[in-house]
């Protein structure tokens, strides 16, 4: 090899590399709906701490359950809901391309693997919504 | 090595553990949030008070509730995975808001949240009532 050659071979390539700005995700909508979809987390995040401030309340003896006038607890968890199930809806979307179930030489398909997470969610939200009602009925 | 050797051959690639371990955790938080936080949300938050009867109906029934070891572990086991499912999507998505100066601090502030919170979550449902 010359030594030209071999140079060539060995130095850095020099590549130009575009600067990204911060605001990159709002030229794009779909580059908007990732962030959004990125952002789903401190919804559910937000909810689980009052969760265990109510826990904490509990614990000391200051627990009340918030009612009917609580408009501001009730549209704060409105909100929580609708990010959670955005989170619940992207993700689970995935399921299909991510997990990979082998039945003999072939894998599951992938939509059968969609529709079991669907469908896992699905129940969870009938049978444990009934549930947490029920054992709102159990007399103490 | 050769160019186009395939990675799993490479002698020179090592696995990351701490990567893979917290890539784990991130998937399986997500799932596990996906399908079980949106009913706690919906019955808890948005039905309770609007009236319709549930587990923190009032401080006996939440307390009776939290009371049994199962309802403790499934809280616990939802908070933990949570936590860590969002400290792992913020830890990027604070990266790619241009937070870029030092990622060890992100890491840092990110991860460690997480497992404040899920100390402050263990101690709390597993003292009370």
């Amino acid at each position: 090899m010359s030594d030209v050659a071999e140079e060539s071979v060995h130095r850095p390539v020099r590549t130009y590399r575009r600067p990204l700005g911060n605001d990159w995700w709002l030229r794009r909508r779909s580059y908007f709906l990732y962030m959004v979809r990125e952002s789903t987390v401190i919804f559910m995040v937000a909810w689980l701490v009052w969760f265990l401030y109510q826990v904490a309340a509990l614990k000391f003896g200051r627990y009340e359950a918030p009612t009917t006038d609580d408009y501001a607890f009730i549209a704060f968890s409105v909100v929580c809901l609708f990010f959670t199930l955005w989170h619940a809806v992207t993700f689970l979307n995935l399921s299909g391309l991510i997990l990979r179930v082998p039945i003999g030489d072939r894998f599951l398909p992938a939509v059968a693997v969609k529709g079991a997470a669907f469908g896992g969610l699905l129940f969870v939200t009938v049978v444990g919504g009934a549930i947490m009602i029920y054992l709102g009925y159990v007399k103490l | 090595m050769a160019a186009h050797e395939p990675w799993h051959t490479r002698a020179d690639l090592k696995p990351s553990y701490g990567h893979s371990f917290w890539w784990f955790m991130f998937g399986n938080g997500g799932g596990i949030a996906a399908v079980f936080l949106p009913v706690v949300i919906l019955v808890a938050g948005v039905l309770g008070p609007l009236g319709v009867m549930n587990w923190m109906e009032d401080s006996r029934h939440f307390a009776w509730t939290l009371g049994n070891p199962l309802v403790k572990l499934f809280l616990f086991v939802l908070c933990l995975l949570t936590f860590v499912h969002a400290a792992h999507r913020l830890r990027y998505m604070l990266f790619d808001l241009g937070l870029r100066g030092s990622v060890v601090v992100l890491e840092w502030a990110c991860y460690g949240g997480a497992v404040v919170g899920t100390v402050v979550a263990a101690v709390l449902l597993f003292t009370t009532p």
